[in-house]
């Protein structure tokens, strides 16, 4: 057993919980959408209501009543992101301050352990977990889309879902390197999920408030759905380089783990 | 001349502004069991950290084996088994689950020597670690501080909360180490402990190294509190001039006194009389270190 098995096999109820809150709100979402695109009225809604607004919550869509604009509304513009952003920044920030909290990561690295290595272990099976629950998302909306004769390829679906798989996975990053750097679980979770928030504000914002356009691509959330992957499919170079900033994350966060006194 | 197994030089670490250890000079030698005595609050664990590389010197250096604390720090762990002041534990493995856990660091584990080791301090690895007492969490920490037989055992305070049967079964563990070459290094609190089993012991106080003593002569340099029984009264003046003799106190019959150094004078003094009876009373250790503490402060 290694650090990352022992990670999965600790989480692995957390993770069936986190899976099962996932499919029930992806089918009670997808189960709706027959009686929403029956009312072409619906979309009258996007004209009526303020841009500002409309952007906020359901991002710069043009049909309520497409399957591709009423999944991003209602589940990948907002909800999913926060879902991953929130089981992230909890994995995460738990990392390495958890274990230094309790004593543990004395336990551990009074082995002939770098503590590099506890940071990467902790973070694979970081990812491995996102990618389970980015599965979770991706069959659960395949099998309600069949259910509901929803029209759309589930080939769209997979590549949307990765985009959310990575984007957790940038979160993951960036709570697993604050939590190595500083040693603070809270910390390192106010953080994470204040820059989430911002760098969603920013990227549902920028298309109406001049003054955020230049600023967008700051924004993580620009990388995962700017480019709309359920109808456009994945851009290399967004996933590429949320992984990269994701990379430089845990390379600032383990040289600053590897300098630091652990606290007791 | 055997060589130094841990070597600091000036070592001192400061948190915040506070001093934890303060210019910290020792030599652990090979082959031996050295004890660090101190109170609580002392910096016994800040030391011992330290030797693990968990904290940093503020200055002064570190040297375990001959290397580097932090640049060899990898090469110096494989040969450490430690055990940690506060043992922390993951409370829903079983023993068991814990000490594979900690065995795979070191290329997996030797499941017959820690069930001998497992059966001699009487601890059931099937239980959860969460639902154990404190006692048998320490057992599992010293089996996974001993179980790949390192050349160095670092122990912070062993023996807390063990039952007594079980101390005697760890202070024999000590000994058979000692006797396969190995070195040890426990901190302590608790006297006789010390006394017991090291061979040398250094005394710290509030971050400093107040004494490195053989045990041996230690125990020499303490007072000795005798009662001495006699078969007819006796005066105080007969005895307060005895070399080394101090705190004379007569009831009738009995002489009290405290004795440093040899005993001769006083027993030469006391043959002139008719001894019916010589108590003495086994002072701890812990008054050999009132005494150091005491003359610290002076």
């Amino acid at each position: 057993m290694n650090i990352s098995l022992k990670t999965l096999r600790d989480k692995r109820y957390s993770l069936l919980w986190w899976s099962i809150g996932v499919v029930l709100l992806n089918l009670t979402v997808v189960i709706f959408y027959p009686s929403v695109s029956s009312v072409p009225e619906y979309n009258q809604i996007l004209q009526e209501m303020p841009p500002a607004l409309l952007n906020l919550f359901a991002g710069n869509i043009t049909s309520f009543t497409s399957p591709e604009g009423y999944l991003n509304s209602q589940l990948f513009f907002l909800l999913l992101p926060f879902v991953f952003l929130g089981f992230n920044l909890l994995l995460g920030s738990e990392s390495i301050a958890m274990e230094e909290r309790r004593g543990t990561l004395d336990l551990i690295l009074s082995n002939p352990l770098p503590r590099w290595r506890i940071v990467l272990e902790k973070f694979a099976s970081i990812m491995v977990l996102n990618a389970v629950l980015g599965l979770a998302v991706l069959l659960s909306l395949v099998v309600g889309a069949w259910m509901v004769d929803m029209n759309i390829s589930a080939w769209n679906l997979l590549d949307v879902s990765i985009s959310l798989v990575v984007l957790g996975i940038f979160f993951g990053a960036l709570a697993t390197a604050l939590s190595a750097a500083t040693g603070k679980n809270e910390l390192s979770m106010g953080i994470t999920g204040a820059i989430g928030v911002a760098a969603y504000i920013l990227n549902a914002l920028a298309p109406v408030v001049d003054e955020l356009e230049p600023y967008r691509e700051l924004s993580a959330f620009y990388y995962y759905i700017g480019n709309n992957p359920i109808v456009n499919g994945l851009k290399p170079w967004d996933m590429l380089i949320l992984l990269a900033v994701s990379g430089l994350f845990l390379f600032v966060g383990i040289l600053v783990f590897e300098r630091r006194d652990l606290g007791v | 001349m055997s060589k130094s197994v841990i070597s600091t030089r000036n070592l001192t670490k400061f948190y915040r502004k506070e001093p934890g250890v303060l210019d910290l000079n020792m030599d652990v030698l090979e082959g031996e069991v050295f004890g660090y005595l101190g109170p609580n609050g002392a910096g016994k664990t800040t030391t011992i950290r330290l030797f693990l590389d968990f904290i940093r010197p503020s200055s002064g250096t570190v040297e375990l084996f001959g290397m580097d604390s932090h640049a060899d720090g990898l090469r110096i762990r494989k040969k450490i088994g430690y055990l940690p002041g506060e043992l922390s534990i993951y409370s829903h493995l079983t023993g068991r689950e814990f000490l594979g856990y900690m065995a795979s660091f070191r290329g997996g584990a030797d499941w017959e020597f820690i069930g001998e080791l497992a059966s001699r301090l009487k601890s059931d690895l099937s239980k959860r670690m969460g639902s154990m007492s404190h006692g048998n969490k320490q057992k599992i920490g010293l089996i996974q501080a001993f179980m790949h037989k390192p050349e160095l055992l670092i122990l912070d305070e062993p023996t807390m909360g063990l039952d007594p049967l079980v101390q005697q079964e760890f202070y024999k563990m000590v000994r058979e180490v000692k006797k396969e070459g190995k070195t040890v290094f426990l901190s302590s609190h608790i006297m006789p402990e010390v006394e017991r089993i090291c061979d040398r012991v250094g005394i710290i106080r509030k971050g400093k190294m107040v004494a490195v003593e053989n045990i041996f002569d230690l125990k020499e340099m303490r007072l000795r509190h005798l009662e001495i029984h006699f078969a007819e009264d006796v005066a105080w003046e007969s005895f307060e001039d005895v070399p080394g003799i101090s705190d004379v106190q007569v009831h009738g019959r009995i002489l009290e006194c405290s004795v440093s150094g040899s005993m001769d004078p006083l027993i030469k003094r006391i043959s002139n009389y008719d001894v019916l009876n010589v108590v003495s009373h086994e002072p701890s250790l812990e008054e050999v270190f009132l005494t150091y503490y005491s003359g610290d402060v002076q």
